[in-house]
Parts: C-alpha cells; sequence; structure tokens
C-alpha cells in the first residue's frame, strides 16, 4: 500500500517536472512572438527598425496635418509628433471616437519602405484627457 | 473664490462607526462571544447600509456639492442610471462591496447557529471588512464635499449608461466578496478541524461565488459586445484577465472540494482556496485603480496603489502563515492513479497552469515598465496561442472523467492520456486550429452521447448538471475557437443611396438621419443588408461631457452575426463603416448560460 502511494508521487512529481519545463518553454515563446514594444517617433527615428517589426506608435496628432486621401476608401494619413520628431501614418478604417488633432494616439503597425507607419489598429483611449505616457513623462 | 474640499460629517462619522463595529465582532468572535458577535456584524452591515442610501440620496437629489456625486452624475441622468452611478467610480464600488461582504456576513451568522466554526470564520471575515473599511475612509473616500458645489455634474461615462453595466459590475464585486467569505470557512477549517457541516457550508458558498463571478463575467462579455462596439467579447485585457484569474482558481477549487472530502490533498484544497481569495482582493482593488494602463482605467489615481499592495501584501502574508502552520492539512493521502480523484487533479492542474498564462501575461508589461522601464503590450494572440491547446487538454480529460464510474482499465486510459498529452505538445507547436476544431467536435460528441445514456439508464439524476455543465464548456470552446478563427471584418468608405457588396453580403447604405434625446443628440445610418434587415448603428454626442460613443448595431443569427459600427463623415459627404461577421456568436451566449444554469442546477440539487 505504501509502495503504491510512493510510485504514485513519483509519478506526479516526473509528471510536473516535464509539463512544466514545457509551458515555460512555450510561454517564452509566445511572449517572443507576441510582444509590441510601445515607441515615440524620436525612438523610430534614431532607431534602427525593419519593415517586419510591429510594434505601438505613441504620441500626439500634429495640427492641420489630418487629410482624407481615398477616393473610394476610407484612408486617411497624419503625422504623429514628440514635439521633437514626428512620423507619417497612414491608416484606412474606422477611427475611434476620441481620435482628433492636438490629442494622444496610439497606432499600432508596421513601418513601410518611405519611412511612413502603416497601421493596422488605432487606439484612443476612453479618458479625453489622456496622454500617452511617453510624453506624459518628459515633461 | 477657491472651492475647498472637506469631509462630510454624516457619511463620515458612519463610515468610522462601521470600522469600530466590525472591529469590536472580531474581538468578541475570537473570545467566542458568539451572541455579542452576530450583534456587532448586524450592526456593521446595517450602518453600511445606512451610509450607502445616504449617497444614494444625494445622487437622487442632485446634490453636486458632494464631489463623487459631481464627477459621475448630473441633472440630465435618467434616475435609474443615477442610482447605478452609485457604483460608477472606484470609492461607491468599493463602498458598495464592503456593504456585500458585511451582508453575507449578516446572513451566515443568522442561517449556522451554535457551530464552532462560525466564529473562527467571523473573526477573518470582520478583519477583511476592518482593512476594506479603513481603505475607504483614508484612500477612497466617496463623502466628500465641496464648498461650494457646482451647477451641474460632470455626468457618468456615457460607456457605462447601459442598463447591462448596471449590474455587471456588482454581480463581478459580490462574487469576489462571496469568495472571500469562501475563504474564511476554508481558513476556520484549516486552523481547528474539517468537520462535514463546515465542508457543506463551503461547498454552498464556493457555489454561490462561483455562480456569481461567472455570470459578472458574462454580463461584461455581453456588454463589451453590444455597447462597446470593437465587434468583440473579450480582449485579453488586463482588467479582463484581472476578473478570469479569480474565476479560473474558483473553477480549479471548486472542483477540489470533491477530492478533500476523502481527505485527499486537504493541504491543494486550502491552498487553491487562499489564492482565489488572494486573486479576487487584487481584482477588486486594481479595476480603476490606475496601476493597470487599459481601456477599463477611467480618471485614475495612482496614489492608491501603494495601499493596495500594501494590503495585497497583509492578506498574502497573513494566509500563507496560517496555512504553513495548519500541519493537519498536510497530512491528507495522494489520489489513486487513474481514479477519478486522480483526473480531478490532473484537471486542477492544467486550471492552474492556465491561470499561470494569463498572470503572466498580465503582469508582465507591469513588470518590465517597473524594472527596465521599457513599454510595450502583449498582443492578443499570445493568450490565445498557448490557452487554445491547454484547453482542449482540459477538455480531454473531463470528458474521460464523466467515463470513468464506467471502469475503464487503467492501462488503456494510460495510454489515452499519453496520446492527449502529444496532441496537446503537437497543437502547441503547430497552432493548428482545424485539429482542435475536430478534436473539440469529436468530443462534444461524445459527451452528448455520454449525457443521452445517462439520461435513458439511470432515473436519479444525480450526476446530470456535470454531465451537462461539462458538456456546455466543450461547446463554449468550440463557439469561441470558430469564433476567433472565422469572424471577418472590413471597413469601407460609402454614400448615401450607394450600394456595395461586402464579404458577399448586400450592403445598401441608405440614409442619415439626425436624432435628438434628453442627454445626447447624434446620427443614425439606416442599413439594408442583403434586401433582407435594417441595421441602424448610432453615433452620440453626450450633451453634458461632449463625449463622442458609437452604438453598434448588431443581427443576430443561429450560426453568424452581422454587426455595423458608423464611423466619421468625409468632407465629400460620404461616411466611413465598418462591416463585420462574426461566427458563433449566440452559441457562445448559449453555451455560457447553460453552464450557469448547470452550477445553480447542481448548487441547489445539494441542499435538498
Amino acid at each position: 500500500m505504501i509502495r503504491q502511494n510512493r510510485a504514485n508521487k513519483i509519478y506526479l512529481i516526473l509528471f510536473s517536472f516535464i509539463s512544466i519545463a514545457l509551458i515555460i518553454y512555450f510561454v517564452i515563446k509566445a511572449l517572443e512572438k507576441n510582444i509590441d514594444l510601445y515607441l515615440t517617433p524620436t525612438q523610430i527615428i534614431s532607431g534602427d527598425y525593419n519593415t517586419l517589426t510591429k510594434f505601438n506608435l505613441g504620441g500626439m496628432v500634429e495640427d492641420g496635418s489630418f487629410q482624407e486621401v481615398g477616393a473610394n476608401s476610407p484612408t486617411v494619413t497624419f503625422t504623429v509628433t514628440d514635439f521633437s520628431n514626428s512620423i507619417n501614418v497612414i491608416y484606412s478604417g474606422v477611427l475611434p471616437n476620441l481620435f482628433k488633432e492636438n490629442s494622444g494616439v496610439v497606432a499600432t503597425g508596421y513601418l513601410n519602405e518611405n519611412n511612413e507607419f502603416e497601421a493596422i489598429e488605432i487606439l484612443a483611449k476612453h479618458d479625453e484627457n489622456y496622454m500617452p505616457i511617453e510624453l506624459y513623462n518628459d515633461d | 473664490m477657491m472651492t475647498s474640499v472637506y469631509l462630510d460629517f454624516l457619511g463620515n462619522s458612519l463610515l468610522w462607526v462601521a470600522t469600530v463595529s466590525s472591529l469590536l465582532s472580531a474581538i468578541f468572535s475570537f473570545q467566542k462571544q458568539h451572541l455579542i458577535a452576530r450583534n456587532f456584524i448586524f450592526l456593521t452591515s446595517s450602518i453600511l447600509l445606512l451610509a450607502s442610501f445616504y449617497l444614494v440620496y444625494q445622487f437622487l437629489q442632485n446634490n453636486f456639492s458632494f464631489l463623487y456625486v459631481a464627477q459621475n452624475s448630473n441633472i440630465f441622468l435618467p434616475v435609474y442610471y443615477k442610482v447605478s452611478a452609485f457604483w460608477g467610480a472606484h470609492e461607491g464600488s468599493f463602498l458598495l462591496m464592503i456593504l456585500l461582504l458585511s451582508l453575507s456576513m449578516t446572513i451566515s451568522n443568522y442561517l449556522i447557529r451554535n457551530e464552532g466554526f462560525i466564529m473562527q470564520a467571523n473573526v477573518f471575515a470582520s478583519l477583511i471588512c476592518s482593512v476594506y473599511l479603513l481603505f475607504l475612509t483614508t484612500a477612497s473616500n466617496p463623502f466628500y464635499v465641496l464648498s461650494n458645489s457646482p451647477v451641474n455634474g460632470a455626468d457618468l461615462n456615457p460607456l457605462l449608461q447601459d442598463p447591462l453595466l448596471a449590474i455587471h459590475p456588482p454581480l463581478i464585486f459580490s462574487g469576489y466578496v462571496f469568495y472571500a467569505m469562501t475563504f474564511c470557512f476554508v481558513i476556520s477549517g484549516a486552523i481547528g478541524k474539517f468537520t462535514k457541516e463546515l465542508f457543506d457550508t463551503i461547498k454552498v458558498w464556493s457555489t454561490i461565488s462561483w455562480f456569481t463571478l461567472s455570470f459578472g463575467i458574462l454580463l461584461g462579455s455581453i456588454w463589451a459586445y453590444y455597447e462597446l462596439g470593437w465587434g468583440g467579447y473579450w480582449f485579453w485585457d488586463p482588467v479582463e484577465n484581472v476578473s478570469l484569474m479569480p474565476w479560473i482558481a474558483g473553477t480549479a477549487f471548486s472542483h477540489s472540494l470533491i477530492f478533500s472530502r476523502d481527505k485527499i490533498m486537504l493541504s491543494w484544497m486550502v491552498f487553491l482556496a487562499i489564492i482565489t481569495f488572494l486573486l479576487s482582493v487584487f481584482g477588486s482593488f486594481i479595476v480603476r485603480s490606475g496601476i493597470l494602463n487599459s481601456v477599463h482605467s477611467f480618471a485614475a489615481d495612482p496614489s492608491r496603489g501603494v495601499f493596495l499592495l500594501a494590503i495585497l501584501a497583509l492578506f498574502t502574508f497573513a494566509s500563507f502563515i496560517i496555512y504553513i502552520r495548519s500541519s493537519e492539512i498536510f497530512r491528507g493521502k495522494w489520489p489513486k492513479f487513474g481514479s477519478l480523484n486522480y483526473l480531478l487533479l490532473l484537471n486542477n492542474i492544467i486550471l492552474m497552469t492556465i491561470l499561470l498564462v494569463v498572470l503572466l501575461g498580465t503582469l508582465y508589461p507591469i513588470f518590465t515598465e517597473i524594472l527596465f522601464e521599457s513599454k510595450l503590450s502583449i498582443g492578443p494572440n499570445y493568450f490565445s496561442d498557448l490557452i487554445t491547446p491547454l484547453t482542449v487538454a482540459l477538455i480531454i480529460v473531463f470528458t474521460f472523467e464523466q467515463f470513468i464510474r464506467l471502469r475503464i482499465k487503467t492501462t488503456l486510459l494510460f495510454s489515452l492520456i499519453i496520446v492527449a498529452i502529444c496532441l496537446t505538445v503537437y497543437m502547441f507547436l503547430e497552432q493548428a486550429i482545424f485539429i482542435s476544431l475536430i478534436l473539440v467536435a469529436a468530443l462534444i460528441a461524445i459527451l452528448l452521447m455520454r449525457l443521452i445514456s445517462y439520461l435513458i439508464v439511470n432515473n436519479t439524476k444525480l450526476r446530470f448538471h456535470k454531465l451537462l455543465g461539462h458538456f456546455s464548456v466543450a461547446i463554449l470552446t468550440f463557439s469561441i475557437l470558430f469564433n476567433h478563427n472565422f469572424s471577418e471584418r472590413i471597413d469601407i468608405k460609402i454614400s448615401e443611396g450607394d450600394s456595395i457588396n461586402l464579404l458577399d453580403n448586400e450592403i445598401l447604405f441608405e440614409e442619415i438621419e439626425i436624432i435628438n434625446d434628453s442627454n445626447f443628440n447624434g446620427v443614425r445610418a439606416k442599413i439594408l443588408i442583403n434586401n433582407d434587415f435594417y441595421l441602424h448603428p448610432e453615433k452620440r454626442v453626450y450633451k453634458v461631457g461632449g463625449q463622442i460613443t458609437s452604438e453598434t448595431a448588431v443581427q443576430t443569427t443561429l450560426i453568424k452575426d452581422y454587426l455595423v459600427v458608423l464611423g466619421d463623415r468625409f468632407q465629400d459627404g460620404s461616411w466611413s463603416i465598418g462591416f463585420s461577421k462574426k461566427y458563433g456568436i449566440l452559441l457562445i451566449w448559449m453555451s455560457s448560460f447553460l453552464l450557469l444554469f448547470s452550477i445553480l442546477y447542481g448548487g441547489i440539487k445539494r441542499k435538498l
């Protein structure tokens, strides 16, 4: 009876070690694949980013930079700035309600070959007075 | 003239009296003076009830000299939202939570008479209640008064102006509070002894908490889907994860009660109760505390963070000291290989792994920001990639469970487990979604056959709710997988009177009309889909705060949903709209309600 119990314990411990190792391996793999950095225009310009890395661009929508460019598509362009550098953003889709010039925005997407940012998603926070944390810390 | 802020006398007196009375009930419970302790518990809950009514009354009276009322209400708000504005922000929702905790203490004290363990549980519940009250009065006080009151309030956040959201937060909070009660009973057992009566009490409370939290999470999902207009029901947003974590731990806990009754791995059950409680404390503090950078954090106050961490550290430290010191619970046996209890333990381990994945994904960005000052976010694919195979493995295990009483040979079981592990690893490696779908579908078929054969053979419906509950989880998983991988969305630009073919559907954008309501103005589009039905997405501008919100229009059918979001007006007079097809949404809601029904039915039947 005791021996049976001990065998069970050994099975269980062995089993849990293997599964913990496997899980840690897969968690690290999934983390590597799905981490999106938050970057400001200055960080993008000074850094070396290729067109394959997905990241979040945070900053303010520059005043007077918003333009409708698509004739038959809802494509818009605008400039995101951190007041020292700025970067052009292209987006095709429904904009969030809080999106407006002179207010904070977070865009997720990729750089293209012309060093423009092609956004696949635009976020604006519910809070009207929301500022991207990146800018808030600089002040 | 400067506006200064000071404390309201009546409200704060009530809170302080409640704090003192709650501390007294802890002391008298510790001295085992049941009657006196019970009276103090009753006193605490009545005073808190009074304080809550006092605050609700200020909302109804439009008394904007109260800071909390001025921040969360205004004259034009309909009456029922004035009441629900009570828990529209951190202060009020916390008061509500403490009220619920003291009410459930009162109820259990009057229902359970002359039992030794209730006094032990009272000590902990009263102490938790007092700590919460201290937090409320010092860091999150709803009773601040302005010296000169504003003419009108700042309005309740428009997103919260929805009937579903009026009941979603209190339900989640009730779930948390009921888990705190469950925790107190489990701890009283760990210190004293797990008697049969105590086990019954724990089972009842764990079922109630499990049901309430599940219901709260489900309503939150439904709200996100119909109100937020992002076309989804779950975003792996930190605040959602924070409510999911105690739910996962609570699910594991409810199942661990089955084997711990036979004194098997009692320590594991106690451990799960502690974890569930700590996660629910974490959840109740962190929502709207400003620590998590999330869509749910509205106006945030980071100064509460320190207090939060201190309380969490205190609770963690105290409960693990008790855990380590109670040697009785470590004397339990290990489950026999291949037995039902063994599978339940396996089931528990998988659930804890899922919990670990969610916890890591939620906290990782916070840690990197504090430690390395690098800001990042974790994409939803992290969660779906990892949790899909784990959930499928979980379903495989609990499908076995349903057959274990039919005496399957151990060797067969062992080989089946090996196959399940291999399949799980394969799914991790390949992210083969079709394999998962087919596998889950096969398991659903097996469970359905078991369910039907059970109904035919057995006259006593003893384990009916268990079969039904697991069956609905399998269906839920299937529909979520289907929805996640096959839903489509497209954004276009369209003018009034135009029609277009999108995702194999004929869309006719008929017209835009102006709408006016008591607290908002807006536009409403009239869109004909497939010459069959109309969708009316809206865009509203709220009169007081000036916030803009979108109202998604949804047409639900059995297999798929059609969703339209109205975007902005372009200079040439056309509009941007987002059109999406979502699969399996109705199935998700139906299976979730089936699961809720099984939990409730199981709980009620246990009492009979």
